[in-house]
């Protein structure tokens, strides 16, 4: 065999293997996202409670994921997903309040009727339904609601470690902070969600 | 606040948070089919982004983001070129002045550009003119 027949052979088996590799993080990242899709989307959804501008939300950060991440142990991707997803979070509210500054300016209304009233939504302990599936979704709306409500380091402290499951140094990663202000924003989030839900809750 | 409330105030967080966690996961699992599409769709799309072949979502992107910028770069070239009044389009053309581009900076500018050819071709017969008559005067 020559020199270059042999030359081609070792390039055609790296090319094989270096696709192989490939094809297997592609993998990995899709049972990732997959795994996380749904919950990331409910969490970006009671932070800016439209579900439409989360799914896009959702899909920016899938995609900067990808970009710019996909060569970093799995491990790293869940807390530089949510760490993605919360500025874009982030940037949401802040196009938000341009948005809304300008409308004032320009006289026009700034709530598209998405603005919601705490005390008006707040659960009515006399009112309870002898549905289940409806005192859940009532439940649910009542924690959306108390959550949403919180500051916004306070809902990103529970937010991770309560429905996303991280732990203390993840979420530190995730909200770019030390582990010190997680445990403070989370215990002071806790503490806020007890008072506002109240006892009938529990 | 003594030992036992404090206490007893753990276990109520527990309890919060063993709910909370609970009510989110049913909330999960009761995502619409629709969403559920929606979120797969998405998912795909973020992967093609690996494959070297699949650059068309990002060829687009790129596009929607600099054709914009670009529209406005070739805007300022052409004002830049009028303004300096280079390059002549052929030898009859005379080089436009400032004064053409405030012309065409006014308000009612679109006819003016839509009969450009037709303004210059008088401006340079009155200048032919005037050349005329000023060799007339000296010969």
């Amino acid at each position: 065999m020559s020199a270059c027949a042999c030359e081609f052979a070792v390039s055609s088996i790296r090319e094989h293997f270096t696709g192989t590799k490939e094809l297997q993080r592609e993998q990995e990242l899709n049972r990732f996202l997959a795994d996380v899709e749904r919950r990331a989307l409910r969490i970006a959804e009671i932070s800016i409670r439209d579900r439409d501008e989360a799914l896009d939300l959702v899909q920016e950060a899938m995609i900067k994921l990808v970009r710019n991440y996909a060569d970093r142990s799995n491990n790293e991707w869940t807390p530089l997903f949510y760490r993605i997803l919360q500025n874009g979070v982030r940037d949401w509210h802040r196009r938000q309040a341009v948005r809304n500054r300008v409308m004032v300016w320009f006289g026009r209304s700034t709530s598209d009727g998405r603005d919601y009233d705490p005390v008006a939504a707040a659960p009515d302990p006399a009112g309870r339904t002898p549905d289940e599936t409806l005192q859940t979704e009532q439940a649910m709306e009542s924690l959306q609601l108390a959550v949403a409500a919180l500051p916004r380091r306070q809902k990103e402290a529970f937010m991770l470690r309560t429905f996303e499951g991280l732990n203390v140094a993840g979420t530190a990663v995730a909200m770019g902070c030390s582990e010190g202000s997680v445990k403070t924003h989370y215990s002071r989030a806790v503490h806020s969600l007890r008072d506002t839900l109240g006892e009938h809750w529990q | 606040m003594n030992e036992r409330d404090a206490k007893s105030a753990k276990i109520d967080d527990r309890l919060l948070v063993t709910k909370a966690k609970e009510l989110f996961d049913q909330s999960v699992d009761g995502l619409d089919a629709e969403t559920r599409s929606r979120l797969n769709r998405g998912r795909h799309e973020a992967l093609a982004q690996l494959r070297p072949g699949v650059r068309y979502g990002q060829w687009l992107q790129w596009n929607q983001r600099t054709l914009p910028a670009a529209g406005v770069a070739a805007a300022a070239v052409v004002a830049v070129l009028i303004w300096t009044g280079r390059p002549p389009v052929d030898d009859l053309t005379p080089p436009a002045t400032a004064s053409d581009f405030e012309i065409l900076l006014a308000e009612d500018s679109f006819e003016m550009l839509q009969e450009l050819e037709f303004y210059s071709w008088i401006d340079f017969e009155a200048e032919l003119v005037d050349e005329l008559d000023t060799n007339g005067n000296v010969g």
